[in-house]
């Protein structure tokens, strides 16, 4: 058991965590944000996926005591406080980029990661980007059509804000 | 279809914010108070007889709170498979074996304070087996005086055998008899959500209520109960978000075994299955052999079709024969002609279950039959399109097999004329590419049929009640099961155009037992067809009483007023007269005439309808790696108008993906020697990402069907159906070579192309 300190969608967190935690259990429940789904435990299926220090990771790779000092995004940390979708939620609705939902928190996350450094990616890009969270009902299609209906709403927010 | 308002809509998915946020809740992310972690301790023999169990070791561990064998549990032989009453399935199972079938099989249960103690607890237990001889392949579990994998079966599990016309002299008067051998392989859902349950339990009663990720909330409590020992009221199916189905939680699978540990122990107690667990311990579409011959004229005219097959469904019979039947129900969905025969069996094997998965059948039978059915174009010399022009069914023609099915429409001549015109079939044909060094190019199609339902097989009642609330916003309560395919969108799709008021108007209470009528819930893709219905009878009976109302305070006949989004409007003029929430508030809250206004309907279809799809592919083979690349796969599709235009094509591209899954990599590969699956992880046993996903082109073809609540048909499982097949036939076109399994991973097709070149210098 020790002690680590971490940011947890931007929030600050202090706590113990037993030596053998993986990081996605820490969330789930030691934080209670169940968004994280577990898929495997292995690091094949990206349904664990959160963000540390902004860079895809799959959650049950990574002891949780490691992740002492990080700072860490969950699909709850995209959502705005007042409940409203961020753009690349808001494009995943529009587009039906969803079905039984569950590889989706990991989906949005890496889809989110690649629009961060890469504001106008190609599909071939997106493929490359998203080729670790699986998704059996196979709604790739559509997932590819909602990074490009993200990346035209970033674009034309970018654009509103000039 | 203009008429319509909310039906034919790309309406938002009701479940889509909660999915992107993470707030869906799945039975994983409930929270309980106190909840114990169940784990089962399996067979790693093949065949065995359990000789002794010693759990002593395993309860004297701090934290175990149960350790459960066959002497502690129900004995109820029974059937987990998830069809309606009467049991359709040899009662072949127990909750724990005695006699080990699989390696995998049930031998004890662990309900621990941790997972961790629970898997240490499991390792404490001595169990001592007997090995026995375990059987395989479908040679040895047939031949004559082969040992019984269950007492009594012949290792059978189910037989048909139908024949129309005279098959034999058929074969004998035909100008030329092609045969063709094919061997499908086991295959695997892979849900990316493992299984999982939490058994909670009113120690007042004894009453059990399961969360489940489960397709059946209705059949679960039927058969949860039979399997335990209760009576049905003691049992309540609550179904969480589901994390992927596609058959594979069509049935209970294990949750009897944490409803004992949860009577053992008295509180709650979840089972979440491991991904290993998931891949090589639950269900299976298993492995199928079909042996087709066909008769057919020098012109090139189908005259006798005989097929033979056999599927091998693994240690316990689970769904049982009627997977065959299904390929029965379809055998000349297709190609109907005067001399028909089929002759299917499925039998017993020492291998992982087969069960239900997506298509039931049919993925496999595609493949069998449009390959055999290119070879005979090609015997022939004829193009495979213009030899299926020749045979294919027309709207009228006559079927022996499936003479039941209804013929409002058939989508099947536009389905090719698109599909054809969107590969560029006709330009690939006159101009075909010429080879790129070792690269060679082929084009293939492969169409099907598929039901709408299972009516006349089976009990196919849908049930809903539409409670209607003092603001003309409705509750729908049904047991027809959101999986992610998209019905409770559907649904309320449906019930916002019967009653007349807009989508969001709708909230859905879904998948409980104690809240919702009962409905044999998500397979055969009969859920719009059949719960769509339902949920239309429901409202109108809503919308009768409402209308009355109405007329009441606009003193005017009800029959002269309809609704539509939200308004009362003049039947004839459609002039709007008063808004319906006014309406609803004096129904509920006159002073002496107020009332409620909810009611229920049930349905059972009365006929049942086929849907048609066509996929089309177009592949560049690697002749010295035997690589295919998938250049452009079409896929088209009528299945009646379409409810929700965005959530159907998430079924027919997925779908389409999947198929190509198992046409290109998918395989649970068994060890001869031992038994054990090989490749029980997802690095191992393969299935599409994203890089996987071709150019890919899907197209519904809208027909308007009457049989359907508003012109639908069915949807589900089909996309899932022909593209591996297409796929298969372009490769057969680049290399001649008709390859009999699948998939057509690099090496099969490298040791394909191989073989045949020496052959040809033998």
């Amino acid at each position: 058991m020790q002690t680590i300190h971490i940011k947890i969608n931007g929030k600050d967190w202090t706590g113990p965590v037993e030596d053998g935690e993986t990081l996605v259990d820490m969330i789930r429940y030691r934080l209670g944000l169940t968004g994280t789904k577990r898929g495997c435990e292995v690091g094949e299926c990206g349904a664990c996926t959160v963000l540390i220090d902004g860079v895809p990771n799959a959650s049950c790779m990574m002891l949780a005591a490691l992740a002492d000092g990080k700072s860490i995004t969950t699909i709850e940390g995209l959502t705005n406080e007042d409940g409203s979708l961020s753009p690349i939620q808001q494009a995943f609705v529009d587009a039906a980029a969803v079905q039984c939902g569950y590889c989706t928190p990991g989906m949005i996350l890496s889809a989110y990661a690649l629009l961060q450094h890469n504001p106008h990616p190609t599909r071939e890009e997106i493929k490359v980007a998203l080729s670790g969270n699986m998704c059996r009902c196979a709604t790739y299609e559509q997932v590819m059509e909602a990074v490009e209906r993200a990346s035209d709403l970033l674009a034309a927010a970018v654009v509103s804000k000039e | 279809m203009d008429k319509h308002f909310v039906v034919g809509k790309p309406v938002e998915r009701i479940d889509a914010y909660d999915k992107v946020t993470g707030k869906a809740v799945y039975v994983g992310d409930m929270k309980f108070d106190r909840l114990l972690q169940g784990k089962i301790l399996r067979s790693p023999y093949a065949h065995a007889i359990v000789k002794s169990i010693d759990t002593s070791k395993a309860k004297a561990l701090p934290g175990v709170r149960a350790v459960l064998t066959y002497d502690d549990v129900p004995h109820i032989p029974f059937t987990p498979c998830g069809h309606p009453l009467p049991f359709d399935s040899p009662l072949d199972s127990l909750i724990f074996e005695k006699e080990v079938r699989y390696v995998g099989d049930t031998v004890a249960a662990v309900a621990a304070d941790t997972k961790e103690i629970a898997e240490k607890a499991i390792s404490l237990i001595d169990v001592e087996y007997e090995e026995l001889p375990f059987l395989l392949k479908d040679e040895d579990i047939l031949a004559d005086g082969a040992m019984e994998i269950h007492k009594d079966s012949k290792n059978i599990i189910g037989t048909t055998f139908t024949e129309y016309g005279d098959v034999e002299a058929g074969l004998r008067d035909a100008d030329i008899v092609v045969e063709d051998e094919y061997r499908s392989p086991i295959v695997t859902h892979a849900q990316i959500e493992p299984h999982i349950s939490i058994v909670d339990i009113d120690n007042h009663t004894g009453k059990l209520t399961f969360y489940v990720s489960n397709q059946v909330p209705t059949i679960m409590r039927e058969r949860l109960a039979y399997i335990l020992g209760l009576p049905r009221r003691m049992v309540r199916i609550v179904k969480m978000a589901v994390g992927g189905g596609f058959g594979g939680k069509q049935e209970p699978v294990y949750e009897f075994i944490n409803a004992v540990l949860t009577q053992a122990c008295h509180c709650p107690v979840m089972l979440e299955l491991t991904r290993e667990e998931n891949l090589a311990c639950t269900r299976t579409r298993p492995s199928h052999y079909f042996k087709l011959r066909t008769g057919v004229t020098k012109d090139g005219k189908i005259t006798t079709r005989d097929l033979y097959t056999v599927r091998n469904n693994g240690a316990y019979a689970s769904h049982g024969h009627s997977v065959v039947l299904n390929e029965y129900g379809q055998f000349e969905g297709l190609y109907p002609c005067p001399n028909t025969r089929f002759d299917g069996k499925t039998i017993y094997s020492n291998m992982l279950i087969g069960a239900a998965m997506r298509a039931y059948g049919m993925p496999q039978y595609c493949i069998a039959n449009e390959s055999h059915i290119d070879h005979i174009a090609r015997t022939l010399g004829m193009d495979p399109l213009d030899f299926r022009l020749k045979n294919l069914y027309k709207q009228g023609d006559k079927r022996n097999f499936g003479n039941y099915y209804a013929d409002y429409t058939c989508g099947l001549p536009q389905v090719l004329e698109e599909g054809l015109k969107r590969i560029g079939y006709k330009e690939f044909r006159e101009n075909p590419p010429a080879d790129n060094g070792p690269i060679k190019y082929g084009i293939g199609m492969a169409l099907s049929t598929y039901q709408a339902c299972v009516f006349p097989f089976s009990c196919e009642l849908s049930g809903a009640r539409l409670m209607l609330q003092d603001d003309a916003s409705a509750t729908l309560f049904i047991n027809c099961t959101e999986i992610g395919q998209g019905t409770d969108t559907v649904m309320a799709q449906i019930a916002a155009e019967t009653l007349g008021v807009p989508y969001e108007w709708i909230s859905v209470v879904e998948g409980d037992t104690d809240l919702c009528p009962p409905d044999m819930g998500a397979y055969a893709s009969r859920q719009t067809y059949v719960t769509g219905q339902a949920v239309k009878k429901a409202t109108l009976k809503c919308k009768k009483q409402f209308l009355e109302r109405a007329g009441v305070m606009l003193e005017r006949p009800a029959e002269e007023l309809d609704t539509r989004m939200g308004m009362v409007i003049d039947k004839e003029t459609g002039e709007e007269l008063i808004d319906m929430p006014k309406v609803a508030e004096n129904l509920v809250y006159h002073l002496t005439e107020g009332d409620t206004c909810g009611y229920e309907a049930g349905f059972v279809p009365t006929e049942n309808v086929l849907e048609y799809m066509g996929s089309f592919a177009k592949v560049a083979v690697d002749t010295e790696t035997g690589k295919v690349e998938v250049l452009k796969l079409v896929t088209c599709m009528d299945c009646g108008n379409l409810i929700n235009p965005q959530t159907a094509m998430g079924q027919l591209t997925g779908g389409g993906i999947m198929s190509l899954g198992f046409g290109t990599m998918e395989q649970v590969l068994i060890d001869p020697k031992t038994g054990k699956v090989l490749n029980d992880t997802l690095l191992d046993y393969k299935i599409p990402t994203f890089a996987d996903v071709p150019d890919f082109e899907a197209k519904f073809i809208e027909t308007y069907d009457a049989a359907g609540a508003y012109g639908n048909k069915a949807l589900g499982e089909p996309p899932n159906i022909t593209p591996a097949a297409a796929i298969h036939n372009a490769v057969y076109d680049a290399i001649g070579v008709n390859i009999p399994t699948n998939p057509l991973t690099p090496e099969r097709v490298y040791e394909a192309i191989a073989s045949a070149k020496q052959g040809k210098e033998a």
